[in-house]
């Protein structure tokens, strides 16, 4: 007997979503047939550390952000969030302030268009 | 909550800290009874027979949410114990359907008008990479265990709990003595089991010992950080 994923995930959320719990309707279909050979399945990579959806009382990022793969801008961010303090440092010094502001645009958040509005501040 | 042996208390443990959360902090909470070998926190509870957690995923049924005191709601289990029981299935598939409802938890939970975070009581041993699924989806893992795990039974029993020990967010020693109480950093002393085997004689049971209080209160705070 084989359980109704997507059905189930589509009744819990009151959303007849395709996307909603794509991922683990996907994982239920993964393990009936391996993925076609005219569409390699592309390494992804590791997915920032979500905040939890048991847990989180309110999502500040739309579902939509959380879903698209990383684009350069999150990559940008991750990387100099992560890079030692002096590393970082220089590579700001050396990136154009639109291409950061960009990069922060990315983000709906709210602490984060405050942030913003204070560098773009002129 | 989950466990690596049954009978540790996992269930008396969820239900101590949904009464704590909802009785005494006035903090809405949410139960769900996800131990699909026994549902037994649904019986401890007296919640109707009906749909229950599993029911969208097998029946394309809405779960039946059962209030069981004021701000105080559980998710019963008897559809997924009883399917578990009657039909032949991959335990991968109860894996997913559980955590389809942690992705599926804040909208369900938002459309309802129930709180946002749920305590999930599960069956013993669950895998070590279905668990690890869960983490990375944000949810955190309380273990809880009983003296073995702190007396040395095997090599083996010893990495099975070193294993589960690693992935927890918080590991509780229950049914300890006096003299024991610090064997972990969460430790629940053993009380009298009361006449009503009733989830909230239970869990007032469990609470009304000061050091099992201060330890409920702890991992609350543990596992539901203020935002």
């Amino acid at each position: 007997m084989r359980l109704d994923i997507r059905r189930g995930i589509q009744l819990l959320t009151g959303r007849a979503d395709p996307e909603a719990g794509r991922k683990i309707a996907d994982l239920d279909a993964g393990e009936q047939a391996a993925p076609a050979a005219s569409q390699p399945a592309a390494p992804q990579p590791a997915p920032p550390p979500a905040p939890s959806s048991a847990l989180r009382p309110a999502t500040l990022v739309p579902a939509a952000a959380d879903a698209d793969a990383e684009d350069w801008r999150d990559l940008l961010v991750r990387l100099l969030s992560t890079a030692p303090e002096d590393v970082a440092q220089k590579l700001v010094g050396c990136l154009d302030r639109e291409v950061i502001t960009k990069a922060l645009e990315r983000r709906n958040d709210p602490y984060l268009k405050v942030a913003l509005m204070l560098i773009t501040k002129k | 909550m989950t466990s690596l042996d049954g009978g540790v208390g996992k269930t008396t443990l969820a239900a101590a800290m949904a009464y704590h959360a909802a009785v005494d902090r006035g903090q809405p909470a949410l139960l769900i009874d996800a131990d699909w070998e026994k549902a037994e926190l649904s019986q401890l509870a007296r919640a109707e027979h009906g749909p229950g957690w599993l029911s969208p995923f097998l029946t394309g049924e809405e779960p039946r949410v059962h209030k069981i005191r004021d701000s105080l709601y559980l998710v019963p289990g008897y559809d997924a114990a009883e399917a578990y029981q009657s039909y032949d299935f991959q335990i991968s598939e109860l894996e997913k359907a559980l955590e389809a409802w942690v992705e599926g938890l804040p909208a369900f939970a938002a459309s309802r008008g129930l709180p946002p975070a749920a305590i999930i009581d599960t069956t013993p041993t669950l895998r070590l990479s279905f668990l690890t699924r869960l983490k990375e989806k944000g949810v955190r893992i309380v273990f809880v265990a009983d003296v073995r795990a702190v007396s040395r039974v095997s090599d083996i029993k010893a990495e099975q709990y070193a294993s589960y020990f690693r992935l927890a967010d918080a590991v509780v020693v229950n049914h300890t003595s006096f003299f024991a109480r610090d064997a972990a950093p969460y430790t629940i002393r053993r009380v009298p089991t009361p006449k009503d085997l009733h989830w909230e004689a239970v869990a007032k049971a469990i609470i009304r010992n000061r050091h099992n209080r201060k330890t409920v209160e702890a991992l609350l705070h543990k596992v539901f950080p203020a935002p």
